[in-house]
Protein backbone atom coordinates (compact mmCIF):
# COMPACT_ATOMS: atom_id res chain seq x y z
CA UNK A 1 0.00 0.00 0.00
CA UNK A 2 1.44 3.56 -1.20
CA UNK A 3 1.75 5.40 2.29
CA UNK A 4 2.82 8.48 3.18
CA UNK A 5 5.96 8.38 5.98
CA UNK A 6 5.06 11.68 7.53
CA UNK A 7 2.17 13.61 9.95
CA UNK A 8 1.48 16.15 7.46
CA UNK A 9 -1.94 16.28 5.70
CA UNK A 10 -2.23 15.77 1.70
CA UNK A 11 -3.67 17.81 -0.26
CA UNK A 12 -7.59 18.12 0.68
CA UNK A 13 -9.33 15.00 -0.57
CA UNK A 14 -12.77 13.78 -1.20
CA UNK A 15 -12.85 9.75 -0.54
CA UNK A 16 -16.44 8.01 -0.02
CA UNK A 17 -16.52 4.75 1.78
CA UNK A 18 -19.59 2.97 0.42
CA UNK A 19 -20.58 -0.22 2.65
CA UNK A 20 -23.55 -2.42 1.67
CA UNK A 21 -25.56 -2.87 5.17
CA UNK A 22 -26.05 -6.48 6.53
CA UNK A 23 -24.99 -7.67 3.12
CA UNK A 24 -25.47 -11.29 3.04
CA UNK A 25 -28.57 -11.34 4.67
CA UNK A 26 -29.99 -7.96 3.10
CA UNK A 27 -29.17 -10.13 -0.43
CA UNK A 28 -31.16 -13.60 1.17
CA UNK A 29 -33.86 -11.27 1.42
CA UNK A 30 -34.03 -9.56 -1.83
CA UNK A 31 -33.50 -13.12 -3.27
CA UNK A 32 -36.27 -14.46 -1.23
CA UNK A 33 -39.43 -11.86 -0.54
CA UNK A 34 -40.52 -13.89 2.60
CA UNK A 35 -37.54 -13.42 4.71
CA UNK A 36 -37.84 -9.72 4.50
CA UNK A 37 -38.96 -7.35 8.04
CA UNK A 38 -38.13 -10.73 9.32
CA UNK A 39 -34.95 -11.59 11.43
CA UNK A 40 -32.24 -13.59 9.32
CA UNK A 41 -29.41 -15.33 10.22
CA UNK A 42 -26.88 -16.62 7.46
CA UNK A 43 -25.18 -19.75 8.21
CA UNK A 44 -22.54 -21.14 5.47
CA UNK A 45 -24.23 -24.82 4.74
CA UNK A 46 -26.83 -26.77 6.72
CA UNK A 47 -25.73 -28.20 10.24
CA UNK A 48 -23.15 -25.43 10.28
CA UNK A 49 -23.07 -23.81 14.23
CA UNK A 50 -21.64 -20.31 13.02
CA UNK A 51 -23.92 -16.93 11.63
CA UNK A 52 -22.17 -15.36 9.17
CA UNK A 53 -24.46 -12.57 8.66
CA UNK A 54 -27.25 -11.34 10.24
CA UNK A 55 -30.06 -8.93 9.03
CA UNK A 56 -31.33 -5.77 10.48
CA UNK A 57 -34.18 -7.07 12.05
CA UNK A 58 -31.84 -9.80 13.77
CA UNK A 59 -29.27 -7.26 15.14
CA UNK A 60 -31.95 -5.86 16.90
CA UNK A 61 -32.23 -8.62 19.04
CA UNK A 62 -28.43 -8.87 19.85
CA UNK A 63 -27.12 -11.49 17.25
CA UNK A 64 -24.20 -10.61 15.56
CA UNK A 65 -21.91 -11.72 13.32
CA UNK A 66 -19.70 -14.34 14.58
CA UNK A 67 -22.30 -15.79 16.90
CA UNK A 68 -23.52 -19.16 17.19
CA UNK A 69 -26.56 -20.63 16.27
CA UNK A 70 -27.25 -21.47 19.72
CA UNK A 71 -26.56 -18.40 21.01
CA UNK A 72 -28.46 -16.16 18.27
CA UNK A 73 -31.48 -18.95 18.68
CA UNK A 74 -31.36 -18.07 22.60
CA UNK A 75 -31.88 -14.35 21.96
CA UNK A 76 -34.48 -14.38 19.18
CA UNK A 77 -36.38 -17.82 18.50
CA UNK A 78 -37.67 -16.76 15.81
CA UNK A 79 -34.49 -16.50 13.86
CA UNK A 80 -34.44 -17.84 10.48
CA UNK A 81 -31.04 -19.74 9.62
CA UNK A 82 -30.68 -19.28 5.95
CA UNK A 83 -27.74 -20.89 3.69
CA UNK A 84 -25.53 -18.57 1.91
CA UNK A 85 -25.44 -18.58 -1.76
CA UNK A 86 -21.88 -17.17 -2.34
CA UNK A 87 -22.37 -17.36 -6.11
CA UNK A 88 -25.17 -14.36 -5.35
CA UNK A 89 -23.45 -12.59 -3.72
CA UNK A 90 -20.19 -12.71 -5.68
CA UNK A 91 -22.36 -11.22 -8.73
CA UNK A 92 -24.39 -7.91 -6.52
CA UNK A 93 -20.35 -7.66 -5.16
CA UNK A 94 -19.45 -7.15 -9.21
CA UNK A 95 -22.52 -5.04 -10.42
CA UNK A 96 -22.18 -3.02 -6.99
CA UNK A 97 -18.66 -2.55 -7.98
CA UNK A 98 -19.46 -1.78 -11.24
CA UNK A 99 -21.78 1.02 -9.69
CA UNK A 100 -19.32 2.51 -7.68
CA UNK A 101 -16.48 2.75 -10.49
CA UNK A 102 -18.46 5.17 -12.40
CA UNK A 103 -17.93 7.63 -10.57
CA UNK A 104 -14.44 7.29 -10.87
CA UNK A 105 -11.49 5.02 -11.82
CA UNK A 106 -9.80 5.48 -8.17
CA UNK A 107 -12.07 2.96 -7.01
CA UNK A 108 -10.78 0.26 -3.76
CA UNK A 109 -12.57 -2.67 -3.41
CA UNK A 110 -11.70 -3.48 0.50
CA UNK A 111 -14.23 -6.08 0.60
CA UNK A 112 -17.12 -8.41 -0.87
CA UNK A 113 -19.45 -5.18 0.71
CA UNK A 114 -16.85 -2.23 0.70
CA UNK A 115 -15.65 0.45 -1.39
CA UNK A 116 -13.53 3.40 -1.36
CA UNK A 117 -14.01 6.15 -4.17
CA UNK A 118 -11.71 8.42 -4.29
CA UNK A 119 -13.58 11.39 -5.90
CA UNK A 120 -10.79 14.31 -5.38
CA UNK A 121 -10.87 14.80 -9.62
CA UNK A 122 -14.20 13.71 -10.35
CA UNK A 123 -16.13 15.16 -7.67
CA UNK A 124 -17.14 18.11 -9.77
CA UNK A 125 -18.60 16.09 -12.69
CA UNK A 126 -21.36 14.83 -10.55
CA UNK A 127 -22.05 17.82 -8.56
CA UNK A 128 -20.65 16.98 -5.37
CA UNK A 129 -20.19 14.42 -3.23
CA UNK A 130 -23.55 14.39 -1.06
CA UNK A 131 -24.73 13.83 -4.69
CA UNK A 132 -22.64 10.72 -5.63
CA UNK A 133 -23.44 9.33 -2.71
CA UNK A 134 -27.45 9.79 -3.34
CA UNK A 135 -27.37 8.60 -6.97
CA UNK A 136 -25.22 5.20 -5.50
CA UNK A 137 -27.87 4.62 -3.40
CA UNK A 138 -30.26 5.07 -5.87
CA UNK A 139 -28.59 3.16 -8.47
CA UNK A 140 -27.82 0.18 -6.39
CA UNK A 141 -31.72 -0.22 -5.44
CA UNK A 142 -32.59 0.23 -9.43
CA UNK A 143 -30.29 -1.90 -10.77
CA UNK A 144 -29.52 -4.54 -8.24
CA UNK A 145 -32.39 -4.94 -5.68
CA UNK A 146 -34.78 -2.29 -4.40
CA UNK A 147 -34.49 -4.18 -0.72
CA UNK A 148 -30.02 -3.48 -1.20
CA UNK A 149 -29.11 -0.37 0.92
CA UNK A 150 -25.92 0.99 1.32
CA UNK A 151 -24.23 3.69 3.86
CA UNK A 152 -22.02 6.27 3.01
CA UNK A 153 -19.50 7.77 4.64
CA UNK A 154 -17.59 11.22 2.82
CA UNK A 155 -14.27 12.63 4.37
CA UNK A 156 -11.15 13.30 3.48
CA UNK A 157 -9.32 9.99 4.42
CA UNK A 158 -10.04 6.38 3.80
CA UNK A 159 -10.12 6.44 7.95
CA UNK A 160 -12.13 8.88 8.31
CA UNK A 161 -14.69 8.03 5.50
CA UNK A 162 -15.14 4.50 6.87
CA UNK A 163 -15.65 6.04 10.09
CA UNK A 164 -18.25 8.56 8.70
CA UNK A 165 -19.83 5.07 6.93
CA UNK A 166 -20.75 3.82 10.43
CA UNK A 167 -22.15 6.68 11.89
CA UNK A 168 -24.23 6.58 8.50
CA UNK A 169 -25.73 2.82 9.05
CA UNK A 170 -28.18 2.04 8.19
CA UNK A 171 -29.37 3.55 4.47
CA UNK A 172 -28.02 6.86 5.10
CA UNK A 173 -25.15 9.36 4.20
CA UNK A 174 -23.21 11.16 6.81
CA UNK A 175 -20.04 14.00 5.94
CA UNK A 176 -17.77 14.28 8.44
CA UNK A 177 -15.84 17.60 8.30
CA UNK A 178 -12.45 18.51 9.33
CA UNK A 179 -14.15 20.39 12.25
CA UNK A 180 -15.94 17.05 13.49
CA UNK A 181 -12.77 14.33 13.30
CA UNK A 182 -12.29 14.40 16.86
CA UNK A 183 -15.70 14.86 18.42
CA UNK A 184 -16.17 11.67 15.64
CA UNK A 185 -13.36 9.90 17.02
CA UNK A 186 -13.81 10.58 20.51
CA UNK A 187 -17.92 8.69 19.78
CA UNK A 188 -16.02 5.82 18.54
CA UNK A 189 -14.65 2.89 19.94
CA UNK A 190 -10.71 1.86 19.28
CA UNK A 191 -11.41 -0.70 17.12
CA UNK A 192 -14.17 0.48 15.18
CA UNK A 193 -11.27 1.96 13.19
CA UNK A 194 -9.42 0.35 10.49
CA UNK A 195 -5.60 -0.89 11.76
CA UNK A 196 -6.79 -1.45 15.53
CA UNK A 197 -6.59 -5.24 15.91
CA UNK A 198 -7.71 -7.19 19.09
CA UNK A 199 -4.01 -7.96 19.48
CA UNK A 200 -3.03 -4.09 19.48
CA UNK A 201 -6.30 -2.99 21.81
CA UNK A 202 -5.30 -5.50 24.03
CA UNK A 203 -1.58 -3.99 24.79
CA UNK A 204 -3.03 0.01 24.48
CA UNK A 205 -5.57 -0.90 27.21
CA UNK A 206 -3.06 -2.76 29.06
CA UNK A 207 -1.20 0.85 29.57
CA UNK A 208 -4.40 2.96 30.43
CA UNK A 209 -5.35 4.07 26.72
CA UNK A 210 -8.73 2.98 26.61
CA UNK A 211 -10.13 5.49 23.82
CA UNK A 212 -9.06 8.32 21.36
CA UNK A 213 -8.91 10.58 23.68
CA UNK A 214 -6.27 9.20 25.60
CA UNK A 215 -4.23 7.96 22.87
CA UNK A 216 -4.43 11.63 21.54
CA UNK A 217 -2.90 12.74 24.82
CA UNK A 218 0.10 10.11 24.33
CA UNK A 219 3.01 11.86 23.11
CA UNK A 220 4.96 10.07 19.87
CA UNK A 221 8.19 9.34 22.46
CA UNK A 222 5.90 7.39 24.71
CA UNK A 223 4.26 5.77 22.00
CA UNK A 224 7.46 4.61 20.37
CA UNK A 225 8.75 3.14 23.84
CA UNK A 226 5.58 0.96 23.94
CA UNK A 227 4.71 0.51 20.11
CA UNK A 228 8.16 0.70 18.36
CA UNK A 229 8.80 2.94 15.53
CA UNK A 230 6.07 1.76 12.98
CA UNK A 231 2.97 1.27 15.41
CA UNK A 232 3.93 4.28 16.84
CA UNK A 233 3.54 6.63 14.08
CA UNK A 234 0.51 4.58 12.96
CA UNK A 235 -1.31 5.09 16.00
CA UNK A 236 -0.15 9.14 17.03
CA UNK A 237 -1.45 9.21 13.43
CA UNK A 238 -4.71 7.27 14.22
CA UNK A 239 -5.62 9.45 16.88
CA UNK A 240 -5.84 12.53 15.02
CA UNK A 241 -7.58 11.16 12.35
CA UNK A 242 -4.30 11.36 9.80
CA UNK A 243 -4.50 8.70 7.11
CA UNK A 244 -2.36 9.68 3.64
CA UNK A 245 -2.88 6.14 2.29
CA UNK A 246 -4.25 6.04 -1.20
CA UNK A 247 -7.17 4.05 -2.51
CA UNK A 248 -5.55 1.60 -4.43
CA UNK A 249 -7.86 0.97 -7.44
CA UNK A 250 -8.75 -2.27 -8.71
CA UNK A 251 -6.38 -2.70 -11.65
CA UNK A 252 -3.47 -1.84 -9.45
CA UNK A 253 -3.75 -4.66 -6.46
CA UNK A 254 -0.92 -6.02 -5.38
CA UNK A 255 0.11 -9.23 -6.40
CA UNK A 256 -0.56 -12.33 -4.68
CA UNK A 257 1.96 -13.01 -2.11
CA UNK A 258 0.40 -16.91 -1.41
CA UNK A 259 -2.27 -19.33 -2.68
CA UNK A 260 -4.29 -20.87 0.15
CA UNK A 261 -7.45 -22.11 1.27
CA UNK A 262 -8.54 -23.39 4.60
CA UNK A 263 -11.78 -24.69 6.15
CA UNK A 264 -13.50 -25.90 9.46
CA UNK A 265 -15.13 -29.10 9.26
CA UNK A 266 -18.43 -29.42 10.74
CA UNK A 267 -17.71 -31.99 13.11
CA UNK A 268 -14.22 -33.72 14.54
CA UNK A 269 -12.11 -35.72 12.59
CA UNK A 270 -10.68 -38.29 14.03
CA UNK A 271 -9.52 -40.29 11.37
CA UNK A 272 -6.75 -39.93 9.41
CA UNK A 273 -8.29 -40.58 6.37
CA UNK A 274 -10.73 -38.28 6.71
CA UNK A 275 -8.52 -35.55 7.62
CA UNK A 276 -6.21 -36.27 4.49
CA UNK A 277 -9.06 -36.73 2.31
CA UNK A 278 -10.37 -32.91 3.74
CA UNK A 279 -6.31 -31.99 3.25
CA UNK A 280 -6.24 -33.43 -0.27
CA UNK A 281 -9.40 -31.14 -1.57
CA UNK A 282 -8.06 -27.94 0.05
CA UNK A 283 -4.51 -28.69 -1.85
CA UNK A 284 -6.54 -29.01 -5.07
CA UNK A 285 -8.15 -26.19 -4.88
CA UNK A 286 -5.16 -23.91 -4.15
CA UNK A 287 -3.42 -25.48 -6.30
CA UNK A 288 -5.82 -24.52 -9.16
CA UNK A 289 -6.19 -21.70 -7.98
CA UNK A 290 -2.25 -21.02 -8.52
CA UNK A 291 -2.10 -22.71 -12.08
CA UNK A 292 -5.32 -20.33 -13.23
CA UNK A 293 -2.98 -17.08 -11.77
CA UNK A 294 -0.50 -18.65 -13.61
CA UNK A 295 2.07 -19.09 -10.76
CA UNK A 296 3.89 -21.71 -8.59
CA UNK A 297 5.61 -21.99 -5.57
CA UNK A 298 7.84 -23.34 -3.73
CA UNK A 299 6.79 -23.11 0.07
CA UNK A 300 4.23 -24.80 1.75
CA UNK A 301 2.30 -24.34 4.91
CA UNK A 302 -0.14 -26.17 7.01
CA UNK A 303 -2.21 -25.18 9.60
CA UNK A 304 -4.68 -27.45 11.99
CA UNK A 305 -6.78 -27.14 14.57
CA UNK A 306 -7.99 -29.62 16.80
CA UNK A 307 -8.37 -30.64 20.48
CA UNK A 308 -7.28 -27.06 22.10
CA UNK A 309 -4.14 -27.34 19.89
CA UNK A 310 -2.98 -25.43 17.10
CA UNK A 311 -0.26 -26.88 15.00
CA UNK A 312 1.51 -25.27 11.97
CA UNK A 313 4.61 -26.56 9.68
CA UNK A 314 5.86 -25.89 6.80
CA UNK A 315 8.28 -26.63 4.12
CA UNK A 316 10.63 -25.00 1.59
CA UNK A 317 11.34 -26.92 -1.50
CA UNK A 318 14.00 -25.71 -3.94
CA UNK A 319 12.27 -26.00 -7.06
CA UNK A 320 8.53 -24.69 -7.95
CA UNK A 321 5.19 -26.86 -7.83
CA UNK A 322 1.71 -26.05 -8.69
CA UNK A 323 0.38 -29.33 -8.95
CA UNK A 324 -2.50 -30.50 -6.84
CA UNK A 325 -0.80 -34.40 -5.59
CA UNK A 326 2.41 -33.24 -5.09
CA UNK A 327 1.43 -30.15 -2.49
CA UNK A 328 -0.78 -33.17 -0.89
CA UNK A 329 1.94 -35.06 -0.48
CA UNK A 330 4.08 -32.22 0.77
CA UNK A 331 1.46 -31.61 3.80
CA UNK A 332 1.27 -35.19 4.23
CA UNK A 333 4.85 -35.44 5.39
CA UNK A 334 4.10 -32.45 7.36
CA UNK A 335 0.58 -33.57 9.25
CA UNK A 336 3.26 -36.76 10.31
CA UNK A 337 3.86 -34.24 13.72
CA UNK A 338 0.63 -33.68 13.89
CA UNK A 339 -0.06 -35.30 17.49
CA UNK A 340 -3.36 -33.76 18.46
CA UNK A 341 -6.67 -36.60 19.13
CA UNK A 342 -9.10 -34.70 16.23
CA UNK A 343 -9.22 -32.26 13.40
CA UNK A 344 -11.71 -29.39 13.15
CA UNK A 345 -9.90 -27.12 11.05
CA UNK A 346 -7.39 -27.23 8.01
CA UNK A 347 -5.50 -24.65 5.93
CA UNK A 348 -3.04 -25.36 3.04
CA UNK A 349 -1.19 -22.43 1.79
CA UNK A 350 1.56 -22.38 -1.44
CA UNK A 351 3.68 -19.48 -1.20
CA UNK A 352 6.79 -17.66 -2.12
CA UNK A 353 5.25 -17.48 -5.55
CA UNK A 354 6.45 -16.94 -9.29
CA UNK A 355 5.16 -17.31 -12.94
CA UNK A 356 5.02 -20.61 -13.60
CA UNK A 357 7.19 -20.41 -16.73
CA UNK A 358 9.92 -20.96 -13.96
CA UNK A 359 9.22 -24.89 -13.01
CA UNK A 360 11.57 -27.14 -13.75
CA UNK A 361 10.48 -28.95 -17.00
CA UNK A 362 9.81 -32.31 -16.55
CA UNK A 363 12.49 -34.70 -17.35
CA UNK A 364 10.97 -38.00 -17.14
CA UNK A 365 8.65 -39.61 -19.09
CA UNK A 366 6.39 -40.69 -15.83
CA UNK A 367 6.41 -36.05 -14.75
CA UNK A 368 5.56 -35.34 -18.15
CA UNK A 369 2.57 -37.54 -18.37
CA UNK A 370 1.56 -36.50 -14.98
CA UNK A 371 1.92 -33.08 -16.15
CA UNK A 372 0.19 -33.53 -19.09
CA UNK A 373 -2.80 -35.35 -17.04
CA UNK A 374 -3.17 -31.83 -14.96
CA UNK A 375 -3.31 -29.73 -17.93
CA UNK A 376 -5.36 -32.36 -19.94
CA UNK A 377 -7.65 -32.21 -16.36
CA UNK A 378 -7.78 -28.29 -16.03
CA UNK A 379 -8.98 -27.67 -19.46
CA UNK A 380 -11.58 -29.97 -19.11
CA UNK A 381 -12.88 -28.72 -15.61
CA UNK A 382 -12.31 -25.25 -16.66
CA UNK A 383 -14.99 -26.14 -20.09
CA UNK A 384 -17.36 -27.70 -17.48
CA UNK A 385 -17.14 -26.90 -13.99
CA UNK A 386 -15.05 -27.15 -10.65
CA UNK A 387 -14.40 -31.03 -9.76
CA UNK A 388 -15.89 -32.24 -13.24
CA UNK A 389 -12.92 -34.67 -13.05
CA UNK A 390 -11.33 -35.10 -9.68
CA UNK A 391 -8.80 -37.16 -7.54
CA UNK A 392 -10.19 -41.01 -6.91
CA UNK A 393 -8.79 -40.12 -3.17
CA UNK A 394 -12.21 -37.69 -2.98
CA UNK A 395 -14.44 -40.27 -4.24
CA UNK A 396 -17.73 -41.03 -1.81
CA UNK A 397 -16.57 -37.40 0.28
CA UNK A 398 -18.44 -34.23 0.28
CA UNK A 399 -16.66 -32.09 -2.57
CA UNK A 400 -15.74 -28.17 -0.66
CA UNK A 401 -15.94 -26.16 -3.90
CA UNK A 402 -14.35 -22.80 -4.13
CA UNK A 403 -16.23 -19.95 -2.38
CA UNK A 404 -16.36 -16.43 -1.81
CA UNK A 405 -15.15 -14.90 1.42
CA UNK A 406 -16.71 -11.42 3.12
CA UNK A 407 -12.72 -10.25 3.59
CA UNK A 408 -12.56 -10.77 -0.44
CA UNK A 409 -8.86 -11.86 0.43
CA UNK A 410 -8.65 -13.47 -2.82
CA UNK A 411 -9.95 -10.23 -4.82
CA UNK A 412 -6.94 -9.79 -7.48
CA UNK A 413 -7.53 -13.52 -8.69
CA UNK A 414 -11.65 -13.24 -8.28
CA UNK A 415 -11.92 -9.72 -10.28
CA UNK A 416 -9.82 -10.43 -13.07
CA UNK A 417 -11.26 -13.52 -13.87
CA UNK A 418 -14.63 -11.77 -13.66
CA UNK A 419 -13.28 -9.39 -16.11
CA UNK A 420 -11.89 -12.56 -18.41
CA UNK A 421 -15.04 -14.36 -18.34
CA UNK B 1 -40.03 -20.36 3.41
CA UNK B 2 -39.23 -21.77 -0.08
CA UNK B 3 -40.17 -24.94 -2.35
CA UNK B 4 -37.43 -26.33 -3.70
CA UNK B 5 -38.62 -27.60 -7.71
CA UNK B 6 -35.76 -27.96 -10.01
CA UNK B 7 -37.70 -28.76 -12.67
CA UNK B 8 -37.55 -27.97 -16.96
CA UNK B 9 -39.78 -25.26 -17.75
CA UNK B 10 -41.21 -23.30 -20.93
CA UNK B 11 -40.66 -19.67 -20.36
CA UNK B 12 -41.49 -16.17 -22.30
CA UNK B 13 -38.78 -13.87 -22.27
CA UNK B 14 -38.00 -10.71 -23.66
CA UNK B 15 -34.36 -10.46 -24.68
CA UNK B 16 -33.31 -7.45 -24.97
CA UNK B 17 -31.00 -4.83 -22.60
CA UNK B 18 -30.82 -8.35 -20.94
CA UNK B 19 -33.42 -10.72 -19.73
CA UNK B 20 -37.13 -10.47 -19.05
CA UNK B 21 -39.33 -13.01 -18.14
CA UNK B 22 -42.75 -12.37 -18.69
CA UNK B 23 -44.25 -15.62 -17.89
CA UNK B 24 -43.80 -19.69 -17.86
CA UNK B 25 -45.68 -22.87 -18.44
CA UNK B 26 -45.50 -24.86 -15.16
CA UNK B 27 -47.24 -27.99 -14.82
CA UNK B 28 -49.61 -27.06 -17.27
CA UNK B 29 -50.02 -23.69 -15.66
CA UNK B 30 -49.67 -20.11 -17.28
CA UNK B 31 -47.71 -17.96 -14.54
CA UNK B 32 -47.53 -14.43 -15.37
CA UNK B 33 -44.66 -12.46 -13.78
CA UNK B 34 -45.14 -8.64 -12.87
CA UNK B 35 -41.35 -7.99 -12.09
CA UNK B 36 -37.85 -9.32 -11.56
CA UNK B 37 -36.70 -8.93 -7.98
CA UNK B 38 -33.19 -10.00 -8.39
CA UNK B 39 -30.72 -10.68 -11.11
CA UNK B 40 -27.13 -12.59 -10.96
CA UNK B 41 -25.27 -14.28 -13.22
CA UNK B 42 -22.60 -17.09 -12.52
CA UNK B 43 -20.78 -19.41 -14.29
CA UNK B 44 -20.40 -23.24 -14.69
CA UNK B 45 -17.37 -23.83 -16.38
CA UNK B 46 -17.33 -21.93 -19.55
CA UNK B 47 -21.17 -21.81 -19.45
CA UNK B 48 -23.02 -18.75 -18.16
CA UNK B 49 -26.27 -19.18 -15.92
CA UNK B 50 -28.34 -16.36 -15.16
CA UNK B 51 -30.02 -16.41 -12.05
CA UNK B 52 -33.91 -14.68 -12.01
CA UNK B 53 -35.84 -14.24 -9.13
CA UNK B 54 -39.55 -13.21 -10.64
CA UNK B 55 -42.69 -12.13 -8.74
CA UNK B 56 -46.14 -11.26 -8.94
CA UNK B 57 -48.78 -10.87 -6.34
CA UNK B 58 -49.16 -14.70 -5.26
CA UNK B 59 -45.58 -15.86 -5.03
CA UNK B 60 -41.74 -15.15 -6.21
CA UNK B 61 -40.33 -17.37 -8.39
CA UNK B 62 -36.65 -18.41 -8.97
CA UNK B 63 -35.71 -19.37 -12.54
CA UNK B 64 -32.54 -19.90 -13.69
CA UNK B 65 -31.41 -19.66 -17.53
CA UNK B 66 -28.68 -21.72 -19.44
CA UNK B 67 -27.24 -19.77 -22.02
CA UNK B 68 -25.38 -22.50 -23.76
CA UNK B 69 -28.53 -24.79 -24.62
CA UNK B 70 -31.09 -22.09 -23.69
CA UNK B 71 -32.97 -24.28 -20.81
CA UNK B 72 -34.83 -22.81 -18.19
CA UNK B 73 -35.27 -24.00 -15.06
CA UNK B 74 -37.92 -23.52 -12.37
CA UNK B 75 -35.80 -24.09 -8.92
CA UNK B 76 -37.70 -22.82 -5.91
CA UNK B 77 -41.18 -21.40 -5.51
CA UNK B 78 -41.27 -18.54 -2.25
CA UNK B 79 -43.73 -16.03 -0.55
CA UNK B 80 -44.72 -12.96 -2.83
CA UNK B 81 -44.00 -9.44 -2.13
Amino acid sequence: METYKNNARLVDRVILHVDLDSFFATAAQQANPGLRKKPVGIIKAKGRSCIIAASKEAKKYGVKTGSSVFDAKKLCPSIILVCAEFEKYEDITYRFIQICQRYSPICEVFSLDECFIDITQTEKLWGNAVSIALEIQERLALEIGDYLTCSVGISENRLLAKLASTQAKPDGIYYLDKKSIYEALDKADLTDVCGIGLGLYRRLTSIGIGDFKTLRACSLNFLYKHFGSFWSEHLYNLARGIDNSAVIPTNKIPEAKSVGRTYTTHRNLYRKDEVERLMRNLCEEASEKARKMQLAGRYVGLAIRGDEQSFYGHKTLRSYISDGRTLFEICRWIFNNWTGKYVRFCGVTLSMLAPSKYRIIPLFPQDRQRENLTVAVDSINSQFGDYTIFPAQLLGTEIIRPEVTGFFGDKKFRLNFLRNS
Amino acid sequence: METLINESIKVWAVFDCGISPVAMNWQNRLIKFDKVILKTDFFKGKTKITNLVCANNNAAYELEYNHQNYSWKLIKIMPGL
